[in-house]
């Protein structure tokens, strides 16, 4: 897998290459401001383009807009954008920024190397993730009296996990039970909320963060 | 509002004004002839020391109206410190308080004048008829008729009527002196004094600036305070937890490369701690918090790599925020002289008279600092909010001095912008 890093930290963009490289991931070009990220990317159509949203020459969400950009002018370019803060309004611009898969975490999650690692090939596969913060402020902010409060405690763990856009079998270990019984959950979030079944993990995911968001 | 002067009180005022007059008259005749010559260099120069003597007459013309009236006067001339000669004299030719300077000499020497000799003449006015009555009966040939309008002949007739102008005079001197002497002096103020209301809205003025500075201060600070966690701190431990996990995949096939990587680990912890110190450092220092200014200042100094002689004098410790806008302002100007003025020596002078705090700061490098610079301007818009002042003498190759001054009492009354200096 070919890999282009943008993050203008020095220390985290050595530690992004080691971790990569450590996977097998080849990092071809790894840049510090985001002109160079976006001619880069547009150069080399990565498999995975791994970027810091804050970098030169503003300072402010550089990486993330070249980010956007890049995906409009190649469609389905996965794009997992990484910051030292979520913001909501962040994740719904990568999310509306057309098809592929797109990842949207926290920088901390990277000590978590093989989830990570994980987290990366989901998203050079055309999955989307996103940070559990992320999730979790967008499950707060449902209001009481919605369809949302009709789901029992272990219905909203699965369905944060799913938010997350992790597969049955990743809900399934992280929550010690097995796979049957995650897609019984599954079955019944998906009725109680009044969403079209759909056996495709990221048609899946895509639809639960749709009716969150509205 | 106004007190009236006593009798004693209007004769001194009168002939103290009568004595300005004297200068005033000498200070307007150059006036026009330097205004007349200001094509030619010294014309400009006559108007600018006539200008310069003209303030300082009005000074003191406001002196006697103040002690006259029993209220402070003041005048807000346009700020000019730090200008060269040449915008200086053009600010002061566009000060309206400069204008009004030249209107009141013209008002002294006339009208006022006129009114000040009236009110002296009141106060000689019985003397004088006593003098006339004596006068006329030890030499009636030279004075047949002295009271010739009054068809007054006779001795008792003449003494009955000095009697009654004597007792006019003192009534005057008791009601009509003071009176007109108020009145000069409350036209000498309309002419040379900020009325109430031009203070006050001088003063609204002010405050509405550096409220403006202090909103802009603040909210770059925050911007920085934001930027360097982000980039300090937070990046560092987001390092080491990259470390720490890539250690904790190699811990079992490759525990000699897990070493190095925790190893890094631990100094990118420690330096994280020492990110986060100088994060705390830029928003309150510990020292600063603990022993006040002069100690801040002293462990400030010995951290910089330039010599940096100190003359604090002790004080009371000043109220926190003061006392946090004074660290920060002298640290930014000796920030300032490491970046740009390459100098070998440095100083810093700390006087305490009461009410107020002085600061100097300077160096002898390269000269040429500009007062309206990024890190100078921060410096004015910190001391902005409690009245304070910055000026900068910074010739080019001569070195800096940056003078800070703040007045630390509750600033209530501050309404003018320059009445100390010229």
């Amino acid at each position: 897998m070919r890999a282009v890093v943008g993050e203008d930290n020095a220390l985290l963009r050595d530690g992004l290459s080691r971790i990569l490289a450590a996977y097998d991931i080849e990092v071809i070009r790894a840049v510090d401001n985001a002109p160079a990220l976006s001619r880069a990317l547009l150069a080399e159509r990565p498999d995975i383009a791994i970027v810091d949203v804050r970098m030169p020459p503003t300072f402010t969400d550089d990486g993330l807009r070249v980010a956007i950009e890049a995906r409009a002018q190649l469609p389905g370019l996965p794009v997992l954008v990484l910051s030292q803060y979520v913001e909501q309004l962040y994740a719904q611009e990568l999310l509306d920024s057309g098809s592929g898969g797109v990842g949207y975490l926290l920088k901390d999650r990277v000590s978590d190397v093989a989830g990570f690692i994980d987290t990366v090939r989901r998203v050079a596969g055309g999955g989307t993730v996103l940070d559990p913060d992320v999730v979790r402020r967008l499950l707060t902010r449902q209001r009481a009296g919605t369809p949302i409060d009709r789901l029992t405690a272990r219905e909203r763990d699965v369905l944060e996990l799913m938010a997350q856009g992790r597969s049955n079998a990743a809900i399934a270990g992280a929550l010690f039970v097995t796979e049957r019984s995650v897609s019984k959950h599954t079955n019944s979030i998906f009725t109680k909320l009044d969403l079209p079944i759909d056996a495709d993990d990221n048609r899946r995911v895509l639809a639960v963060l749709t009716y969150l968001r509205d | 509002m106004h007190r009236r002067p006593g009798p004693l009180a209007a004769i001194g005022l009168n002939l103290a004004s009568l004595l300005i007059t004297l200068p005033a008259m000498a200070l307007l005749g150059l006036t026009v002839a330097g205004v007349a010559s200001s094509v030619a260099v010294v014309g400009l120069f006559i108007l600018a020391v006539t200008l310069v003597l003209l303030r300082r007459l009005a000074g003191v013309q406001r002196s006697l109206v103040s002690a006259g009236l029993g209220e402070p006067v003041t005048r807000a001339y346009a700020d000019t410190r730090g200008l060269a000669p040449i915008p200086r004299l053009r600010r002061w030719i566009t000060d309206r308080a400069r204008w009004a300077d030249v209107g009141w000499a013209l008002f002294t020497c006339t009208f006022g004048a006129v009114v000040s000799v009236v009110a002296l003449a009141v106060v000689l006015y019985p003397a004088w008829s006593i003098s006339w009555y004596f006068l006329w009966r030890s030499l009636p040939a030279q004075l047949p008729q002295p009271y010739h309008f009054l068809h007054v002949a006779d001795p008792t007739r003449g003494a009955v009527f000095t009697v009654l102008s004597v007792v006019a005079g003192i009534a005057g001197i008791r009601w009509l002196t003071p009176a007109l002497t108020r009145w000069r002096l409350l036209m000498d103020a309309s002419i040379i004094a900020d009325s109430r209301t031009t203070a006050l809205e001088e003063r609204v003025e002010q405050v509405t600036a550096a409220r403006t500075s202090t909103v802009d201060a603040a909210a770059a600070e925050l911007r920085r305070i934001e930027r360097d966690l982000h980039d300090g701190p937070q990046a560092r431990l987001a390092a080491l937890g990259m470390e720490l996990g890539l250690a904790e995949q190699l811990a079992l096939c490759d525990p000699a490369a897990a070493a190095g990587l925790i190893a890094e680990a631990r100094a990118n912890a420690s330096t994280a701690l020492a990110d986060i110190r100088a994060v705390v450092r830029g928003i309150y220092p510990p020292v600063l918090a603990d022993r006040g200014y002069e100690s801040a200042v002293r462990a400030l100094v010995a951290d910089l790599p330039l010599t940096v002689a100190l003359d604090l004098e002790p004080g009371e410790r000043l109220e926190a925020p003061l006392e946090s806008a004074l660290y920060f302002a002298t640290s930014e100007c000796l920030a300032n002289i490491l970046k740009h003025a390459r100098a070998t020596q440095a100083w810093v002078c700390v006087r305490r008279p009461p009410g107020s705090v002085r600061i100097e700061v300077g160096d002898d490098g390269v000269g040429g600092a500009a007062a309206d610079g990024a890190g100078l301007r921060g410096v004015a818009r910190r001391l902005a909010a409690f009245d304070g002042m910055m000026s900068v003498t910074s010739p080019p190759g001569a070195g800096t001095r940056i003078a800070l001054e703040v007045p630390c009492e509750p600033s209530s009354g501050r309404t003018t912008r320059s009445s100390a200096t010229d």
